[in-house]
């Protein structure tokens, strides 16, 4: 396999770093089309400053974990790089709908932030911790959620791989465990360090995506000093005995936030919310039924990042998921009912299992340009699917129950080995030809099942390959590590060539 | 109506003539990555700033 050979595409990059001297020519209507939407993603990214930029300028300067957002024009480029045509025009959607709600996000917690003076915001908001759904807040329409922790580690790094460094470092000195999830571990560095943002009526921690959460809880609960609840869902949740007791805790986080805020739960504007939140999750199922086509046009990383935020973010409480939803669809059923092949690098098509690396989100983007595999189905992404009951109190509050227990990486991780094994399933079902499983080396709970899911690959014949990664932090396995793994993979076992040698190995260890 | 017609067009031609340096200047900023590279710039700053805040590291 040859090293680095002349520069190619990443003549186009400074040595060392993911920025680029000059924009990519795709062509003049895909470069038109670029340019465009370049425009829209700028007028989004200005809100956040637009807003109250006074409170802007001083939480840039007091937050670490807030500067790397400055990197997110630079991240979204990344992502979109292997787009053409419908595909770049859907990428593009996607990633300013995911852009628009964490400008939002952000601006609410900025506005919130006691920290900076005190406002009429900070206790109209609930924190819901890690990714659990924020559905609940359809009903109390006098209050806002705040989804937060994401946005100090995974989508942090997502923008800038070294955004994760400064926490676990202050964790390790702490003498809290090294080795632990990394997503819990960054919040727990935020926490100690006092970078928690002051706001919010109450906090509703959770064990989503597993145990580890309920650790960082611990810490961050000691440190914002405002009333909190376990919002805790069975983790053997295909197990019909534990439904009764999932019911039961949901009803008991409705009574905590009515305690806390004063506000009486409205079941009319819950169930408005649940429809909402019914027809997202109807328009995933077509676009899912696309998906197993040749000429499904979705780039992987707009793909896996628009359904984290449409159950993790959204889940009916915000109108333009389904909007973008919608319009994506319309694209997507064209390109499948007129054959126009907006992917034709394709040579594989891949499910992706586990969590991706955060500070190689667009790992996916590489593979396809390097070496034609198509991500077509992330497992993460088949959490819960179900439709929640939009006329019955209790089958709806059931639904929340199971809302909860299948949030993103939760489905295919925990709650028995049953459910990790669905991944074969789903690889038949997007008529897939190989699997790659992101192995994130701090993740105890998917460790015990890698040698039977290893068998059962061989048994089948079906092409695995294990990408290592720890998650949040590059400094143990970078990406020049993780493109190794999958370049000795494709070489030795898929016996290809890469569609790009310049793509091979190089150094983008320094910047973004 | 023609004296009328002269300062209208002068006019038109300043707004035309802005309107393409903006349109050239935007499409530099675009095509050159400028806006990455000054945010990258920025971030670096900004990193600096954020290390000198003193913390309250007790719980």
């Amino acid at each position: 396999m040859s090293k680095k050979t002349d520069r190619g595409t990443r003549s186009r990059f400074y040595d060392g770093y993911e920025l680029a001297r000059y924009r990519k020519w795709r062509g003049f209507k895909d470069s038109w089309v670029d340019f465009r939407e370049w425009l829209t993603e700028k007028k989004i990214s200005g809100e956040l400053i637009k807003a109250d930029p006074v409170r802007a300028f001083k939480a840039l300067t007091t937050y670490h974990w807030l500067a790397p957002y400055l990197g997110s024009g630079s991240m979204l480029d990344r992502t979109i790089d292997d787009a053409h045509g419908e595909a770049l025009l859907i990428a593009h959607k996607y990633m300013q709908f995911l852009l628009k709600s964490n400008v939002d996000a952000l601006v609410k917690i900025i506005r919130a932030d006691e920290r900076f003076g005190k406002n009429e915001y900070a206790k109209k908001m609930v924190i819901f911790e890690q990714d659990t759904s924020p559905i609940l807040i359809g009903g109390f329409p006098n209050l806002t959620n705040a989804v937060e922790e994401p946005y100090f580690g995974i989508l942090a790094a997502a923008n800038d791989q070294h955004a994760g460094h400064y926490f676990t470092d202050i964790i390790d000195s702490y003498g809290l465990p090294s080795d632990s999830c990394r997503n819990s571990s960054i919040v727990c560095g935020v926490a100690i360090d006092d970078q928690l943002p002051y706001y919010g009526a109450c906090l509703i921690t959770s064990n989503a995506p597993c145990d580890s959460s309920v650790m960082n809880s611990s810490v961050v609960e000691r440190r914002l000093k405002i009333p909190s609840i376990q919002g805790c869902t069975p983790m053997r949740w295909k197990d019909e005995d534990t439904r009764e007791y999932a019911v039961a805790h949901v009803k008991e986080v409705i009574k905590f936030i009515e305690d806390c805020t004063g506000e009486t739960f409205d079941w009319d504007a819950f169930f408005k919310t649940v429809r909402q939140y019914n027809e997202e999750t109807r328009i995933q199922h077509e676009l899912w039924e696309l998906a197993k086509s040749p000429y499904y046009p979705v780039p992987s990383v707009p793909n896996l990042l628009y359904r984290s935020f449409q159950l993790s973010f959204s889940s009916g409480l915000n109108e333009n998921c389904a909007k973008i939803g919608r319009e994506m669809l319309a694209i997507c059923e064209k390109c499948v009912r007129e054959k126009i092949n907006v992917r034709p690098k394709t040579r594989h098509r891949t499910l992706v299992c586990g969590a991706p690396a955060s500070y190689y989100m667009h790992f996916s983007t590489w593979m396809y340009e390097c070496w034609g595999v198509n991500t077509v189905a992330v497992l993460n992404n088949l959490s819960h699917h179900e439709y929640i009951c939009e006329d019955d109190k209790e089958e709806a509050l059931w639904g929340v129950a199971q809302l909860w227990e299948q949030a993103i990486m939760r489905r295919h991780l925990v709650g028995g080995y049953e459910n990790m094994l669905e991944l074969f399933e789903e690889y038949e079902r997007f008529n897939c030809d190989m699997i790659v499983y992101y192995d994130n080396i701090t993740c105890k709970g998917s460790k015990a099942i890698t040698g039977m899911v290893q068998d059962i690959a061989n048994e089948r014949g079906i092409p695995l390959v294990w990408i290592s990664h720890d998650l949040i932090d590059p400094r143990n396995i970078p990406r020049s590590e993780m493109r190794r793994q999958f370049n000795d993979f494709m070489s030795t076992v898929m016996n290809e060539e890469p569609l790009d040698a310049s793509l091979l190995d190089f150094d983008d260890s320094k910047g973004w | 109506m023609k004296k009328a017609i002269i300062p209208v067009c002068k006019l038109l031609g300043l707004l035309l003539g802005a309107a393409a340096i903006v349109f050239a200047a935007v499409q530099a900023v675009y095509w050159l990555n400028l806006d990455n590279k000054f945010m990258f710039l920025l971030h670096r700053i900004l990193n600096k700033i954020t290390d000198r805040v003193p913390r309250d590291r007790r719980f």
